[in-house]
């Protein structure tokens, strides 16, 4: 038998919806006060406004649409291929990303946090969608441009946003400065 | 959307993983006003609202191939836009320090009538109330109200939890019902 407060919480997980489960109707019936709370939120829902109601005229949209078709029609043509070949992609990416980064901070004297990245790469490996990469580097040496690239480019071609989602959340206010003066990041993002 | 609408969105989204640009094109134009609602409650800014829709349809294409085909290429779009927005959040509080909300544009008074003045001024508040949410929350009320998704898809498109997700949109209800009834809409 549903009490007020589960009556209220189901009310408001539906709260613009139509339709409402057979129990919570059985409740209304008997309740007046959660009867009152629905008609309540009922019409509140229904004082919101439609999904399109918003300031933008149509030659608005048709200039958007124009623009987003002009850049899709820029961009080279890519055959798309079948969806098996992403995640072994990534992997091999994965690992070059790895060995790159070890033999490239050797060479430039950066110190690069690799034990970190193998650690990151095992969790990978089990969840390729969660990949995530701790870069740390010394901010006097000069960043290393192919490095930074292979890595957004790996990212940004996973469907998954949490990997982008997390380089924000790690990278340093230098690292950011760099990538908004060298890269369109909002393109990338 | 019709049931027949949303077959030959499907039906487009054939030609278009066929590499035929010019269905996708067609995509664009049918769900622009969508997408562009979407971003447009969320960031509160005409400009950005239509260059984050802009790029949320660049990227569908790019990624079509990974399109799975289960929450139909409207609901995988308004996640990728609103994952888009988000971002955008995100990286302009980093760059200028805080979470910037656009002044608010002063509807039209004069010569409307008294309803639609109404529903103008009801409008921007609520608009205003999407604003003052925190981001995660603002997209899940969004998907759910607005594009009225299930909670399982927003979950994914959030990368949150289920409860997460469910609890996030009742706080936001909650929200909304305790601004309405200060402002007497009840």
């Amino acid at each position: 038998m549903m009490n007020c407060e589960q009556a209220r919480e189901i009310i408001e997980l539906h709260f613009g919806g139509d339709q409402i489960p057979g129990d919570l109707q059985a409740h209304l019936t008997e309740c007046e006060s959660c009867r009152a709370y629905y008609d309540e939120m009922t019409a509140l829902a229904r004082g919101l406004g439609s999904d399109i109601d918003s300031p933008f005229s149509a030659e608005d949209f048709d200039r958007a649409t124009a623009g987003a078709v002009d850049r899709i029609d820029r961009q080279p043509v890519i055959e798309l291929r079948p969806a098996g070949w992403l995640r072994p992609m990534l992997r091999v990416a994965a690992v070059l990303l790895v060995v790159g980064m070890s033999y490239s901070s050797y060479r430039m004297g950066v110190e690069s946090n690799l034990g970190a990245a193998l650690d990151t790469l095992q969790t990978a490996d089990a969840d390729i969608d969660r990949l995530t990469v701790l870069l740390e580097y010394d901010t006097d040496d000069e960043l290393d441009e192919d490095m930074i690239s292979i890595l957004i480019d790996d990212y940004c071609t996973d469907a998954s946003y949490e990997a982008t989602t997390s380089l924000l959340d790690d990278i340093s206010e230098e690292e950011l400065e760099y990538l908004t003066e060298n890269f369109e990041v909002g393109e990338l993002l | 959307m019709t049931g027949s609408d949303k077959d030959t969105l499907e039906i487009l989204v054939e030609k278009a993983r066929a590499g035929k640009r010019q269905a996708f094109s067609e995509i664009v134009r049918r769900l622009m006003p969508q997408v562009t609602a979407l971003t447009y409650r969320m960031t509160g800014d005409r400009d950005t609202a239509l260059d984050l829709a802009q790029d949320a349809f660049v990227t569908a294409w790019e990624k079509l191939d990974s399109y799975r085909g289960e929450s139909g290429i409207a609901g995988w779009i308004y996640r990728i836009a609103s994952n888009k927005t988000l971002n955008h959040i995100k990286l302009q509080a980093r760059l200028v320090g805080e979470s910037a909300v656009p002044e608010p544009v002063a509807p039209e008074a004069t010569s409307s009538p008294e309803n639609l003045l109404r529903r103008k001024e009801l409008a921007e508040r609520v608009r205003r109330f999407m604003l003052d949410l925190p981001p995660q929350q603002r997209a899940i009320f969004e998907l759910r109200f607005y594009k009225e998704m299930p909670f399982a898809e927003i979950a994914a498109a959030t990368e949150r939890a289920l409860g997460t997700v469910k609890t996030g949109y009742r706080e936001a209800v909650k929200k909304l019902r305790d601004l309405a009834t200060r402002e007497g809409w009840l």
